[in-house]
């Protein structure tokens, strides 16, 4: 048994070696492919109060802002806010997540259509 | 090189039916590393695959409960900017409500199954089928909203307390006093001074933007 194992000693650590790089560059991924989720579910919540907020007021300068107090400050974002129909408001967040490797940076995109409410936009909350 | 056999002597049967087959995929290797190495990045592509799938449901579960929102709030909102009175047009209300909910459940790319709709008072249910990464596997996301007309909230807030999300799954939406409309001084974010009476009757925000939860995902 012991003569049998020893050669092979020596060539099994190798390999650990070489494997465990590729294990950590795995993980690496799946770890990232976590934070895709969340920032996708970032990028939806600030859609949907860039659509809410255009929605009630029709104001693009608010719903923009609605949509970066929805998002942890300091964060890139491109917010687009557009009628799609008389009745309707179309909100469309692009939120630029980086990844790890150098892979080059993916943008995680989120849309929301809200009705579009008649009336006088609400007067702002000082809060 | 040495024989290409290196595993412990005996093991048992199913281990060794197993061992010959990984042996024979891996005919030309000479380590038990590399089995180790084998089987740990199996362990952890499945963890990957399982990780896709939670993190897909979770993006698609926001995106239907903003959906399951607008259309709530949808069913509430007059089409007409110079309609007379929201609370006079009660006998139109509903079907135009239910219609006006599944045009904007659609357009966030959601179907209404539900829509408890008054003039007052919209319950609504909607749904999205997800694709899971193992090919075929599908399962439905299903969200609820609720939106009551009446006065302005206090307070914004985009998600619910963790005591409402409760009540949410307890309670039958059927069973709720229709056209209630809450004192605004009830807001949950000063839920502590709140009057007991109010939090069992109807304890729930005046805000038409209210969400009520419903962490269930089902095929």
């Amino acid at each position: 048994m012991a003569d049998r194992l020893a050669p092979d000693s020596g060539s099994a650590t190798v390999e650990l070696a070489a494997a465990i790089p590729l294990l950590v560059a795995v993980t690496l991924a799946m770890v990232s492919l976590l934070g895709l989720a969340r920032d996708q579910v970032l990028a939806q919540g600030a859609a949907r109060e860039a659509a809410r907020e255009a929605a009630v007021g029709g104001d693009p300068t608010r719903a923009l802002a609605a949509a970066r107090a929805a998002l942890p400050p300091g964060r890139a974002v491109r917010v687009a806010v557009a009628p799609e129909r008389p009745t309707r408001v179309r909100a469309s967040v692009e939120l630029p997540v980086g990844l790890p490797f150098g892979v080059a940076p993916v943008a995680v995109k989120a849309t929301a259509v809200a009705a579009r409410e008649p009336g006088p936009p609400p007067v702002p909350a000082d809060q | 090189m040495s024989a290409p056999t290196v595993r412990p002597a005996q093991p048992g049967r199913a281990v060794s039916a197993a061992a010959s087959l990984l042996e024979r995929l891996t005919a030309a290797e000479d380590g038990g590393a590399t089995l180790v190495a084998l089987a740990l990045a199996g362990v952890i592509l499945m963890v990957g695959v399982v990780a896709v799938d939670v993190g897909a449901l979770v993006s698609v579960r926001a995106a239907v409960q903003t959906a399951a929102d607008m259309a709530a709030l949808a069913a509430l909102t007059p089409v007409d900017p110079f309609a007379p009175d929201r609370q006079g047009e009660a006998g139109r209300t509903e079907g135009r409500a239910t219609s006006r909910a599944a045009e904007i459940a659609a357009a966030n790319r959601a179907e209404l199954v539900l829509c408890e709709c008054s003039a007052v008072q919209a319950v609504v249910r909607v749904r999205r089928r997800v694709r899971l990464v193992p090919g075929g596997l599908a399962v439905m996301v299903t969200a609820r909203a609720r939106a009551v007309l009446g006065p302005p909230p206090t307070t914004s807030r985009p998600t619910l307390p963790p005591a409402d999300l409760l009540r949410a799954v307890d309670e039958d939406p059927a069973d709720r006093p229709r056209g209630v409309v809450e004192d605004p001084a009830t807001d949950p974010a000063a839920g502590q001074t709140r009057p007991p009476a109010a939090v069992e009757q109807n304890g729930r925000r005046p805000d038409v933007s209210a969400a009520e939860a419903d962490p269930e995902a089902r095929p």
